[in-house]
């Protein structure tokens, strides 16, 4: 197996103990004792035992910690209390939701950030730039609930082109797509701005590149020294920002799929954290930190795919 | 040198801007009670969902609060929440970094996958669960804020002080038998201030997101006290028939976080000689 890839590997076990930790600590943050939190001061003496029972809560903190370790390397994410199921059952059910509202959100922050950064890059500080670098930056500055709640009252309510709330018939791909769209681009429109900022002063380092000079020096047109030298290696650097485009998103489904009430790993966080039913606030967060483990481990190697020089270091 | 840094400031047009923002922001949060023109907890239900006019400059709520005094409040809630979060948010970054960074070795690989894996959460996510553990008020609302900003501090901290730690002044100091506290906080932490003013000023405008994130989804600051994530939330049901009940504080979190962001970006380019120009 190549090194680089052996390289991307290796850093996963540390940061996977690391969350695993934490995500356990989380519930031991709570001030006093975690199930008259978890049942509330009206709770009887039996159920407050039956919860500490189920939780292992009387076992030391060392032991709870291995058979929590334990569990979750079984596939076992834990037991809702509300819900009286596994965590793991009401996870497989929304996290396909997320997982298509955060590829679509990427793809629409890349059609729409990659263009405007190239533009901005090819008119360094001419007005375009200063025009499309300005839009950015307020997208950066946007409250994500603001935008999405713009959105729906703009495109549902006002011109009714897309649903306003909702999942659509998952059978029905039409249906499914036109509820995807304003989560999507609310989600999505959040992230062009970073991704329009990263890739203009990436093109605009390539530009000052002499292999680029000389493209143009031996009398190739403009739009090849753009298209085929400068953007493909402006490029490189995007991938990486890929891995962090899917931190914010996950972290903004949580708001997007509350405004839309869309299905999904953040609303079911939210819902849970409502309901206080602390061991799917637990395996929800912990199923949110592991994709964005795995998601970055691939973006290295995708990186070290497209970069030659990381390859072979 | 603090004169020729806010000469520096000035000539920067994103200082500028960003400082008047900041600046206009500041002054609202502090003079809120002379010039707020209404109570901003008091309900008029008569009045309730009343457009900007001249009576109620911004309109009125579903409560039929003034819209123009719950925002001008709310500039306090935010900037308190803002500022205390990155103090604590650099703290704990400045613990974790500086240890790291300085002691290298085992100390620094272990305190690396700490930061390295609370990365892995989204803020918000991170936000969240503190919040969700400790419950919904300003105090906890600090708290969670603060430490969901921790590890990028922390990177940043322990990146400046790897680069600082190798030079020749802090080996001078090892030598002349100064002790690790010493070095830490007379020659290494005054070298890596800037980059942290820098992270702090951009992390403000990110804490007042989160904070704003967190009382949309009804888990920041609780009613009445007036926030502005709040007031968005509050909004949204009436979108349809009173925009500005939502319009108007999402101006205001964007004004204020754009300020924040505008000042952190010129600074970062002030204060860095390679990007002065």
């Amino acid at each position: 197996m190549p090194r680089y890839i052996l390289r991307a590997l290796g850093s996963m076990p540390p940061t996977l103990i690391g969350v695993l930790t934490i995500v356990f600590l989380i519930v031991r943050l709570i001030p006093g004792d975690p199930a008259i939190v978890f049942l509330g001061d009206m709770a009887t003496p039996e159920e407050l035992a039956r919860v500490r029972a189920q939780l292992h809560l009387n076992d030391p903190l060392p032991v709870q910690y291995a058979r929590y370790v334990g569990g979750i390397l079984r596939g076992d994410l834990g037991f809702s209390l509300k819900n009286d199921q596994p965590v793991a059952r009401a996870i497989r059910g929304v996290y396909p939701f997320t997982v298509h509202l955060a590829v679509a959100a990427l793809a629409v922050s890349a059609v729409i950030g990659v263009p405007l950064g190239v533009l901005s890059a090819l008119n360094h500080n001419r007005p375009l730039d200063l025009v499309s670098m300005g839009v950015s930056l307020i997208g950066v500055c946007t409250p994500l609930f603001w935008l999405g709640i713009l959105l729906l009252l703009l495109f549902s309510l006002k011109i009714p082109l897309f649903p306003a709330i909702g999942l659509g018939d998952p059978g029905d791909v039409g249906s499914y797509l036109r509820h995807l769209a304003l989560p999507a681009f609310t989600l999505g429109l959040s992230t062009a701005a970073l991704t329009a900022r990263i890739t203009r002063s990436s093109m605009l380092e390539v530009l000052g590149q002499d292999y680029v000079r000389t493209a143009r020096a031996k009398g190739l047109a403009e739009r090849l020294v753009i298209y085929r030298h400068a953007l493909r290696n402006a490029l490189i650097p995007i991938i990486s920002i890929v891995g962090l485009d899917v931190t914010r998103m996950l972290g903004g489904s949580v708001i997007v799929e509350s405004i839309f009430v869309r299905p999904g790993m953040g609303k079911l966080l939210v819902e849970s954290i409502y309901e206080r039913d602390y061991p799917q606030i637990q395996a929800v967060v912990l199923v949110f930190a592991l994709t964005v483990i795995v998601v970055n481990v691939a973006v290295d190697m995708l990186y070290a795919v497209a970069d030659p020089k990381i390859r072979y270091q | 040198m603090r004169a020729g840094l806010f000469t520096l400031m000035r000539r920067s047009r994103a200082c500028t801007l960003g400082g008047i923002l900041v600046l206009a922001v500041v002054l609202v949060a502090v003079a809120a009670p002379v010039l707020s023109p209404r109570d901003p907890v008091r309900q008029n239900l008569p009045g309730a969902l009343q457009p900007p006019s001249a009576t109620f400059l911004l309109g009125t709520d579903q409560y039929g609060r003034d819209l123009l005094s719950r925002i001008i409040w709310g500039a306090r809630i935010s900037l308190l929440i803002g500022v205390i979060a990155v103090i604590l948010g650099s703290f704990l970054g400045l613990l974790l970094g500086l240890t790291a960074g300085f002691y290298g070795g085992g100390v620094d690989r272990v305190l690396s996958r700490v930061i390295d894996s609370l990365l892995a959460f989204p803020g918000l996510l991170l936000a969240l669960s503190v919040m969700a553990m400790l419950g919904a008020n300003v105090g906890n609302a600090m708290i969670a804020v603060g430490i969901s900003s921790s590890p990028r501090f922390a990177r940043v901290i322990r990146g400046q002080v790897l680069s600082v730690g190798g030079k020749d002044f802090v080996e001078a100091a090892r030598v002349v038998g100064a002790s690790d506290l010493r070095i830490i906080l007379r020659h290494i932490l005054p070298n890596v201030l800037s980059p942290i003013l820098v992270v702090a000023t951009l992390g403000v405008g990110t804490a007042i997101l989160t904070e704003a994130n967190l009382s949309f989804l009804g888990l920041g600051v609780q009613p009445p006290t007036p926030t502005w994530g709040s007031m968005v939330s509050e909004g949204r049901v009436f979108v349809g028939t009173a925009f500005w009940v939502s319009l108007f504080p999402g101006i205001a979190i964007a004004l204020t976080v754009l300020g924040f962001n505008l000042l952190g970006d010129g600074l970062r380019d002030v204060l860095d000689p390679r990007l002065r120009k």
